[in-house]
């Protein structure tokens, strides 16, 4: 499989050509246009995999969709273009057997050698982390592509690292990962509008996304028309 | 300390590498992430009173937070919508900014808050406004790019859009044509602006990004 | 007498990166002189010296040089003055030209603001009672088909909250009331048609065009058939008045009003397709809840049913109320029901005397299947 991203990085798409017997695995709406020699089929598991309807629900909760769309080339040369809902960039991500823990909403597609599955990360993770209650563990080898809410600017973190909770898109599960408040003071940390932060340690690479959707979220709520 | 702003013009963000004593004022929730050296101080902004005028009026933050380290680190800093970010070098000289415009400062800038007066607020552009003075870099952003025009004579800007402008140039309000045309052209109240003197203006309006939302929700 | 002679301000001039840079000023015996901070020293000769004034504030004195190439501004209030004398006089007729010139001009700008803001109010206020008055003679001209329709989209997107009652039967009673009480309806065209709704809400409303939808709460809280038929000739009351319409056409005025006052005409659309998913338009106003208690007796008392049994059901609600809070919302938008009361009871006195038909449903029946 080849890839091509285009439009970057305000309204990135991806181009992937697949030969015939190849196959992609995409979060389901992310199908832009794709060439006639494609089989879609729809399920909540991995293709050839396990999980199915668990793995699904937790996908739903997660924030992905509970189905996944399979397109599988059935002639050469055949092309597809998928893109995220969101103003953003998409990166690549070559998978070599580690384990990549993805934010619910920036898992975009994943070759068939991947395992997708929604991890629970622990409750105090979970409920101050606030912006997404699940993380999507990619494990496996294989092509995987990320979206992102604004740019997305890789991390090598060795030590200790600190991120807004919004804005993390993935991390590889070589980083320990950890919920603690911004500054010295607790109360600091609130007041100062930075609230709790995502603390990594360890060794491995971190991606972050540029911007941050729930801020976005709190300027933009107040001034559209109630539903 | 070195500074950079990365990712131009949809979706920039700040990284300053912070050497030891190196501080960097920030707007509250700009920090996007950082090094773990890196040690937060939140303060009131511009002083208790002033910071209060700018919570209940400007509509920005009641504190802002001080980035400093003992020893080195990274810190990246972003705003909330996507667009471009300025950095601009004050040497003595003032700037106001336009509430939501401000995002990081080194702390040789003074910070306060002006009443920008009854004209602004018809003009849709807040009663009060950030005032930005003394000596060193001041960093702000806008929805959509940023353009800078030195201002000689009179300019027309759509309400929304004037993100900076230095306390030469004076404000008006006008129409943008005649009374039928300003309020059925969409064009509505416009602002005058005369120099001489500097303004920014962004390309895009978060009120016009309201305003088309709300039109194509269903 | 010599005033202060050291201001703060600024410069403009290309020399400096940036073309401009805050300064301290100092009034010199020959000239301005500007100090920035990067120690740069400029200097404007009173004789060179073209005065504007300006800015922000309308009280920044700008001094620049022949070729302009150099500009020295300054919005200290005391600078003019301080100006004026230093310079011995020579910048006096400049200074009072300006000076006069800005001052009549902030005369007229704050005449023109107080002058926009007065008409924006009057034409808030005058455009919220035109906009009354206007809906109500647009309504008028509007065909009764225009009543179905809103009804019809706003019972497809209503949150009714229970379901549709299975057994007809109840819904057949009262049907049977509202076709005694239709023929003597104020306005033709209307199709009056019940829904009941399984639900211990004490409610009823109507939609424009004739849907009336009762909840079995109500039914359930009449000690009487005759009762209901009170509430139903009240709700049928406001169907044929087309209170409905009256209130889309005042909401939908007064947001074109602001709209038109503000340029938002985009807004315009959105407001308007908004109004018609209508749940607000069962909030009517207390002289359209008058009218419409007034108009319901007077059907009752023309299809020969008792319009007292309306006061009843108000009075037994009020009674009634104390134990059952929460639910009965029929009270709840129709408040200060003794007002009501004495204005139907007054009106049905003026009435002539008449001998009233009981209402022929086995009432206790028609409860059981309402519980």
């Amino acid at each position: 499989m080849q890839y091509e991203i285009l439009a970057r990085p305000a309204a990135s798409a991806a181009r992937l050509t697949l030969q015939a017997g190849e196959s992609i695995t995409c979060e389901v709406g992310a199908m832009i246009a794709m060439s006639s020699g494609f089989n879609v089929e729809t399920t909540t598991r991995n293709k050839g995999g396990g999980g199915g309807i668990v793995k699904g629900l937790k996908r739903m909760f997660a924030g992905e969709n509970l189905f996944l769309n399979h397109f599988t080339a059935t002639q050469p040369n055949q092309t597809l273009i998928i893109g995220p809902g969101l103003l953003g960039d998409i990166i690549h991500y070559p998978m070599r057997g580690g384990t990549l823990i993805v934010q619910g909403s920036s898992w975009l597609a994943s070759a068939t050698g991947i395992d997708i599955d929604a991890t629970w990360q622990g409750l105090g993770k979970a409920l101050f982390s606030g912006e997404s209650m699940f993380w999507v563990k990619c494990s496996g080898a294989g092509d995987l592509f990320l979206n992102s809410f604004g740019a997305i600017y890789p991390v090598d973190v060795t030590g200790q690292y600190v991120v807004d909770t919004g804005h993390i898109v993935a991390f590889e599960d070589s980083l320990e990962f950890r919920i603690g408040k911004a500054s010295k003071s607790l109360v600091g940390s609130f007041l100062g509008g930075e609230g709790l932060v995502c603390k990594f340690s360890g060794q491995g690479r971190l991606y972050c996304q540029s911007h941050n959707p729930p801020s976005f979220g709190k300027l933009l709520g107040p001034k559209l028309k109630p539903r | 300390m070195e500074t950079e702003i990365r990712n131009k013009p949809s979706f920039a963000n700040i990284r300053i590498k912070l050497g030891p004593g190196d501080r960097v004022i920030a707007e509250a929730d700009a920090m996007a992430s950082m090094s773990s050296t890196i040690d937060i101080k939140t303060m009131w902004s511009g002083g208790f009173l002033r910071a209060v005028l700018k919570r209940v009026f400007g509509s920005e933050s009641l504190f802002v937070n001080e980035f400093s380290t003992e020893s080195e680190g990274e810190l990246i800093l972003t705003q909330p919508f996507p667009g471009d970010i300025e950095c601009l070098e004050l040497k003595g000289n003032t700037l106001y900014l336009q509430p939501g415009a401000f995002l990081a400062c080194e702390p040789t800038v003074r910070l306060g808050v002006g009443w920008a007066g009854l004209r602004m607020l018809i003009a849709r552009e807040g009663l009060f406004r950030l005032k930005v003075s003394g000596t060193g870099r001041v960093w702000f952003g806008a929805y959509g790019g940023i353009f800078q025009r030195e201002i000689s004579d009179e300019y027309v800007v759509d309400s929304g859009h004037l993100v900076a402008y230095e306390p030469s140039i004076n404000v008006r309000i006008g129409m943008a044509g005649g009374i039928f045309s300003s309020f059925f052209s969409g064009e509505g109240l416009v602002t005058k602006v005369t120099g001489p003197g500097r303004i920014y203006m962004q390309s895009r309006s978060f009120g016009g990004l309201a305003a088309w939302t709300n039109s194509h929700l269903w | 007498m010599m005033g202060e002679l050291l201001f703060s301000g600024g410069v403009f001039s290309d020399a400096i990166d940036g073309g401009r840079a805050g300064a301290e000023i100092e009034l010199l015996p020959m000239g301005i002189l500007a100090r920035t901070p990067d120690g740069k020293r400029f200097e404007v000769p009173y004789r060179e010296c073209q005065l504007e004034i300006g800015g922000f504030s309308g009280w920044m004195v700008f001094c620049r040089n022949r070729d302009r190439s150099l500009t020295i501004f300054c919005e200290d209030r005391k600078f003019p003055s301080a100006l004026s004398s230093a310079s011995a006089g020579i910048l006096d007729e400049q200074l009072n030209d300006k000076l006069k010139k800005q001052k009549s001009e902030s005369r007229r700008g704050s005449l023109i603001a107080a002058a926009v803001l007065v008409a924006i109010v009057l034409l808030v206020v005058g455009g919220y009672f035109g906009v009354r008055a206007g809906a109500r003679a647009a309504v008028r001209a509007v065909p009764t088909s225009v009543d179905r329709e809103i009804g019809a989209m706003a019972f497809e997107s209503m949150e009714l909250g229970g379901p549709e009652l299975d057994d007809p039967a109840v819904a057949e009673a009262l049907q049977s009331m509202i076709d005694r009480l239709a023929p003597h309806a104020a306005l033709n065209g209307m199709e009056f048609e019940v829904h009941v709704v399984d639900s211990p809400m004490v409610n009823a409303f109507a939609l424009p065009g004739g849907k009336i939808v009762v909840y079995t709460g109500l039914v359930a809280q009449a000690a009487e058939p005759e009762q209901v038929a009170g509430v139903l000739a009240h709700e049928m009351a406001h169907v044929t008045l087309r209170h409905g319409l009256h209130r889309i056409g005042q909401a939908l005025g007064l947001a074109a009003a602001v709209n038109l006052l503000l340029g938002d005409t985009g807004g315009l659309v959105a407001k308007g397709s908004d109004l018609f998913q209508l749940a607000s338009i069962n909030s009517y106003s207390r002289d359209q809840e008058n009218a419409a208690d007034a108009e319901g007796a007077r059907m009752l008392h023309a299809a020969g049913m008792d319009p007292m049994a309306l006061t009843r059901f108000l009075e037994a609600l009020k009674e009634e109320k104390g134990d059952l809070p929460g639910v009965v919302s029929w009270m709840g938008t129709h408040p200060r029901h003794e007002e009501r009361i004495e204005a139907i009871r007054r009106q049905a006195a003026e009435w002539p005397k008449q001998e009233f038909a009981k209402i022929d449903v086995d009432w206790a029946d028609i409860q059981e299947l309402a519980k």
